[in-house]
């Protein structure tokens, strides 16, 4: 199935995990906020949270800014 | 000291974490200017994101982190960068930037004043990026904002208080405290701003850019103290006549 991943189009298996899609970004633990078609999904649910076609995931982490 | 929603900040010098060349320097510049809040921004994640550092080196800083929302156009991306930080940061401090245009990076007041509104109603600390607009400020401030941030000149300018008599205005106005952002590029500018009663200013661009970050950090630091002294010490009004300082005596004209 296909899902957007910040604004790229993912190929993935069906009741793929978000955590599993989070994972293809080596970035450190606690330097990520992550929401499901805009709704903010936290860390103790990424585990569980499967994704379904047409799902829109956001990966956003803090970086240098004024 | 300054007190911002209840708590207390020994610095009254905000600093912003982009355009430094390194982390190391980034680091130095921060303890040089002594800043105990500093902001950084939400970016979303791609391919090619190289590691940023900056929230592993601020995390070793005793500082408050202020997320911004920089690069939201409309008040409800805003609301969602707020509250994908709170997620990320476990804090309710947010920076409140709405900037669409992209060449003069100009606050949005509308937009600000309606994701002031809701984010305030939501337990945030809202501190908005705003126009020197006494009458947007004192709405700001009306829907629960816990501080308002006029500019002094567009983002990374280094024009400094250009809407002087406009901040003026909103400093003499104000129950929240008045944190001078964007334009400021030099410390006497920044100076002037705390003489003139502002509560803190921000300051980004000029550390980051100077051809010596620490120093100009230090530079910065000294000039928000100095300012705020002078501030606190009433600094006497322009006078438009002279005024003696020495005794007139008028010895001189008794010898001719």
């Amino acid at each position: 199935m296909r899902i957007h991943c910040n604004d790229e189009q993912l190929e993935v298996p069906e009741d793929c995990s978000l955590v599993s899609i989070i994972q293809r970004f080596n970035e450190q633990e606690g330097a990520l906020a992550v929401a499901v078609n805009l709704t903010i999904i936290p860390t103790s649910r990424w585990q569980l949270q499967t994704l379904e076609e047409g799902d829109v995931v956001d990966i956003f982490t803090l970086v240098a800014g004024g | 000291m300054l007190s911002i929603a209840e708590q207390s900040f020994s610095s009254r010098l905000l600093t912003g974490t982009g355009k430094f060349g390194h982390p190391d320097i980034l680091k130095a510049a921060l303890v040089a200017s002594r800043t105990s809040m500093v902001t950084l921004a939400l970016k979303r994640l791609n391919r090619q994101h190289q590691q940023d550092s900056t929230l592993q080196v601020l995390r070793t800083l005793p500082v408050t982190l202020l997320p911004n929302t920089s690069g939201a156009a409309t008040a409800n991306e805003a609301v969602y960068a707020a509250k994908l930080a709170r997620e990320l940061l476990g804090t309710p401090w947010v920076k409140l930037e709405i900037h669409p245009d992209q060449r003069f990076l100009l606050p949005d007041p509308v937009e600000t004043l309606r994701a002031a509104e809701q984010l305030c109603e939501a337990g945030f600390h809202v501190l908005p990026y705003c126009h020197a607009d006494p009458v947007l400020c004192k709405r700001l401030e009306e829907v629960g904002c816990a501080a308002v941030m006029p500019l002094g000149a567009p983002i990374g300018t280094n024009q400094g208080l250009q809407t002087r008599d406009f901040l003026q205005i909103i400093i003499e106005q104000s129950n929240v405290p008045v944190i001078v952002d964007a334009g400021i590029g030099r410390p006497s500018q920044a100076c002037e701003a705390m003489e003139m009663g502002a509560d803190a200013v921000l300051v980004n661009t000029a550390i980051a850019t100077s051809s010596d970050p620490v120093a100009t950090a230090s530079a910065f630091a000294k000039a928000v103290e100095a300012g705020r002294e002078s501030f606190l010490a009433g600094a006497p009004l322009a006078q438009r006549n002279a005024s003696a300082t020495s005794p007139f005596t008028q010895f001189l004209e008794t010898l001719s």
